[in-house]
């Protein structure tokens, strides 16, 4: 499926997600969490597709167990007993306390897939040359590298094959083998990084400041969203600093307040986290008005 | 005064005698395509180096370079990188980033040049060199050819006027190779780049090249147009220099050689064709030619022409080795097959030579037959059950873990007959440390080892790296030698060495199975050729009768000489059937 934030610049993709991440790490709120792990699941479902339900039922839904179970287990700092199991008191704050934090935890994870859909190895580094293009070039060299040694390594494997055969070895063979590859391996590829350096400086390097290619174009919508996606966040920042996006568990659990000033909080986040959603939906629904049209 | 000014340059290696280099110099025109020639080792690419300021090797160097007008070493480094580009051997190695799209980007960003021009030049490039397809990949996911590619045109985005390009083909398969000369042609012919091209396999841009330039020792030993100095090697008395020369001009050369014997009694015609003042130098030309003097003085039979063979009798005492039966194989279960139902025999005390495409399956194929990878269906019958068989990988390098040939042999060695088994960089210290068994001496005398047993494997040219390889396998004593693209990389000198010992091998009852792009290496030197097509062998025949019903993927000597004689394949051939021919009239 076509991902409309990949039309954006990925400075402007990258600013809503990575503000995303981090509200749903730091803050800790019953509705915040609730409001990050609905909007992350529709995002990721959107973007990811059948993957999302994949990732969501074999990773998300036993960590979000696990974290609940273990919280109402061990957690002993509320007041509010609910029932006992054997001798020990299941206490509702600490219940409480477990949904909170796994449903945090879950959408943490949510929005990171939904991240690493839009921002790219490419795009990030393009986002961190900006501070730093030798370490850029460095990353991407490793990159690069990375995939070549695997080809060689699999080149390796089959030379010894060719020559031990491949009937199964002892462990002490097996290692000694390895150990071969190994040496093989580095000497090779540092017989063939001699000539990466060469083509290196063949081609300037190290003749003066780098500069970084720029393949992506900052147009009129990157500006709409850039601006939209700004305010709400610093909204949200100013909000949390005044603590409306903190919650007290212990020892009784405070309940959610909802005067007009909270509910604009939530309000004020949920269209923050909701945005990368929005961008989709409503590109989306221009292309269908388009397809429509014709 | 002219673009590149070579004056009298010299050059020695530190802590060598003789000089790598010796007394060159030349001139090269603004726009020229020169091409630079011999055999390895004769310091093409010492040369090459001289040529980029950047890569100079350290050395003591005399003599002088001038650059358009300027001395080479006082031009600015920004400058010299940008106008002089240097393409080297190895595909994977010059390739610097993960992405095509940076790699095209990265010379312009080391030279600081301001973003937006790099990307107008990079989209000028890549729509020039029509690569749009391969842009947005990561550079990983490309083949060799298309690396080399993208190589030249992550140049071509700095703008240069000459383009240096040390044996840019000797890694690729032939199609990929005449595509990166059409791509140099092109920049040559269109955009007036001046291009020297150092190249081993030069039968392809021989007589496309505006002159030749000839190498021998550090020398430069003769610099002239293309039919001229196919004229200085066939007269060269050195057998590296005359091994060089290309197919069309051999078959030229020893054809009016052996006409000329007879001058006086030939006709008006055939005396004016066996004198050319110049001579023809590409196929259609020497073609022609030949076919011209044929008719003028071989009085054909009839039947020549449609060779009444006598039906050639079931071979009755072959030992097959390794029967194949069926074989299917795929890497994934929604892929296609890659070896489809492929059945073959591989006998002993013949060359099997497989020929085909890219990515027909020629790799997939050995490593099946060598257990490392397993079927889906179908059989490998082994003769017997320990019958050894021993792969040779297209990368020689694969095999060589650590300081010296020799350590290599002897670990190798003991690792096969399983006993002492020394560990890495620790093992080997002294020299009475290094016992050479009987077995080991029998090998490395028979491969011509001698020399070089005590260097770093990595300091090895390619055919040296080649054969100490094959010595390693020849440890094994295998009945089975499997070899995938034995030619690739390894100049004409070498690859006959190598020949010559699979021959001798062979004879001994040893079966060799080499998979192969070298039409030409299959047709000279194997019993019998295959074509292995989707997944299949099509037919197993010798090597006359394989090419000479094929008219364009067959050897050049028979695109030349297969009207007149239908089934010489090669140029030996062409030039004994002549002799039989002219005797009889």
């Amino acid at each position: 499926m076509k991902i409309a934030l990949n039309s954006y610049h990925p400075a402007v993709a990258f600013l809503p997600l990575a503000a995303a991440i981090c509200f749903s790490m730091l803050s800790f709120h019953p509705v915040y969490a609730a409001v990050s792990l609905i909007c992350s699941m529709t995002l990721a479902l959107k973007l990811n597709g059948l993957k999302t339900v994949r990732l969501s039922l074999m990773l998300c839904l036993p960590i979000f167990l696990l974290t609940v179970i273990i919280n109402t287990a061990f957690n002993k700092n509320g007041i509010t007993v609910l029932f006992y199991i054997g001798s020990r008191p299941v206490i509702f704050e600490g219940l409480m306390f477990g949904l909170c934090s796994a449903a945090a935890l879950c959408s943490v994870l949510l929005w990171f897939s939904c991240y690493s859909a839009v921002i790219d190895s490419e795009k990030f580094l393009f986002l961190s040359s900006r501070f730093s293009p030798s370490a850029a070039l460095l990353v991407s060299m490793t990159l690069g590298q990375a995939s070549l040694m695997r080809k060689k390594l699999d080149e390796i494997s089959d030379a010894q094959a060719g020559i031990y055969g491949n009937e199964r070895k002892k462990l002490a063979a097996r290692l000694h083998l390895a150990m071969l590859k190994i040496s093989v391996l580095l000497s090779w590829s540092m017989e063939d990084s001699v000539q990466t350096a060469d083509s290196m400086h063949s081609r300037g390097y190290g003749t003066g400041r780098m500069t970084k290619m720029n393949p992506y174009f900052f147009g009129k919508k990157d500006a709409y969203l850039l601006s939209v996606s700004s305010v709400l966040i610093i909204l949200c920042v100013v909000l949390s600093a005044f603590g409306f996006s903190s919650f007290r568990f212990y020892p009784v659990m405070e309940t959610v307040s909802l005067d007009t000033l909270s509910v604009f909080g939530y309000l004020a986040y949920f269209a923050m986290l909701s945005l990368p959603l929005f961008v989709e939906i409503k590109e989306a629904f221009q292309w269908r008005f388009y397809m429509s049209k014709i | 005064m002219a673009f590149l000014y070579v004056e009298n340059l010299n050059f020695t290696y530190p802590g060598e005698n003789l000089p790598t280099l010796a007394g060159i110099s030349l001139e090269v025109q603004k726009g020229e395509f020169m091409l630079l020639c011999g055999p390895s080792g004769c310091g093409k690419t010492t040369f090459l180096r001289q040529l980029k300021p950047q890569l100079q090797p350290r050395g003591q160097k005399d003599g002088s370079i001038v650059f358009n007008g300027a001395a080479l070493d006082r031009i600015p480094e920004k400058d010299a990188a940008a106008r002089i580009g240097l393409i080297m051997q190895n595909p994977e190695s010059q390739i610097v980033t993960e992405t095509v799209k940076h790699e095209l980007a990265f010379g312009l960003e080391c030279l600081g040049i301001h973003p937006e021009l790099i990307a107008k030049r990079i989209a000028e490039t890549v729509s020039y060199f029509g690569i749009e397809d391969i842009y947005n990949k990561k550079t990983s996911e490309l083949s060799g050819g298309e690396k080399q590619l993208v190589s030249i045109a992550a140049i071509m985005t700095m703008r240069p006027e000459l383009l240096l390009l040390d044996e840019p083909a000797s890694q690729l398969d032939p199609i990929a190779a005449r595509n990166l000369y059409e791509v140099l042609l092109r920049l040559n012919e269109e955009l007036g780049i001046t291009v020297i091209l150092s190249e081993h396999r030069i039968d392809d841009v021989f007589s496309v090249a505006d002159r030749v330039a000839l190498m021998n020792e550090g020398r430069l030993i003769c610099l002239e147009k293309p039919n001229r100095a196919a004229w200085f090697m066939a007269g060269s008395n050195e057998d590296k220099i005359k091994a060089m020369l290309p197919v069309p001009a051999r078959i030229f050369n020893d054809i009016s050689g052996l006409a000329k014997q007879f001058l006086p009694d030939l006709s008006g015609t055939a005396q004016k064709l066996v004198s050319l003042p110049v001579a023809p130098s590409n196929v259609r030309e020497v073609k022609l030619w030949f076919e011209a003097l044929a008719a003028e003085l071989l009085f054909l039979p009839e039947e020549h022409s449609l060779p009444a063979k006598a039906q050639q009798p079931p071979e009755t005492n072959v030992n097959t080795a390794v029967e194949i039966e069926s074989l299917c194989f795929r890497f994934d279960r929604n892929s296609d097959d890659v070896i489809g139902n492929l059945s073959l025999k591989i006998n002993r005390g013949e060359i099997l030579s497989i020929v085909g495409g890219n990515g027909a399956g020629k790799t997939t194929l050995l490593r099946l037959i060598c257990g490392i990878i397993k079927p889906y269906s179908g059989k490998i019958r082994l003769s017997n059950t320990n019958l050894k068989i021993a792969y040779l990988p297209q990368n020689p390098q694969s095999m060589f873990a650590f300081d010296s040939v020799l350590e290599d042999l002897i670990h190798i060695e003991g690792e096969l007959s399983g006993g002492k088994r020394f560990l890495i960089r620790t093992g080997l210290k002294e020299e009475n440390d290094l016992e050479i068994s009987q077995k080991l001496k029998m090998i490395i005398d028979r491969l011509g080892l001698e020399s070089i047993i005590k260097k770093h494997p990595f300091d090895l040219s390619f055919g040296e790296l080649q054969r100490a390889s094959l010595a390693m396998l020849l440890l094994k004593t295998p009945d089975v030698l499997l070899l995938d693209e034995p030619t690739k990389g390894v100049d004409t000198l070498s690859k006959k060495k190598t020949a010559e010992l699979l021959k001798s091998l062979c004879a001994e009852g040893m079966a060799i199975v080499a998979v192969t792009h070298d039409i030409e290496f299959s047709a000279e030197y194997s019993q019998k050729c295959a074509m292995l097509f989707d997944g299949k062998i099509l037919d197993v025949e010798p090597p006359e009768k394989f090419f000479s019903g094929n008219m364009c993927y067959t050897t050049v000597a028979h695109r030349i000489a297969g009207k007149v004689f239908p089934d010489a394949v090669t140029c030996e051939e062409v030039k004994n059937k002549w002799i039989e021919c002219a005797i009889k009239s």
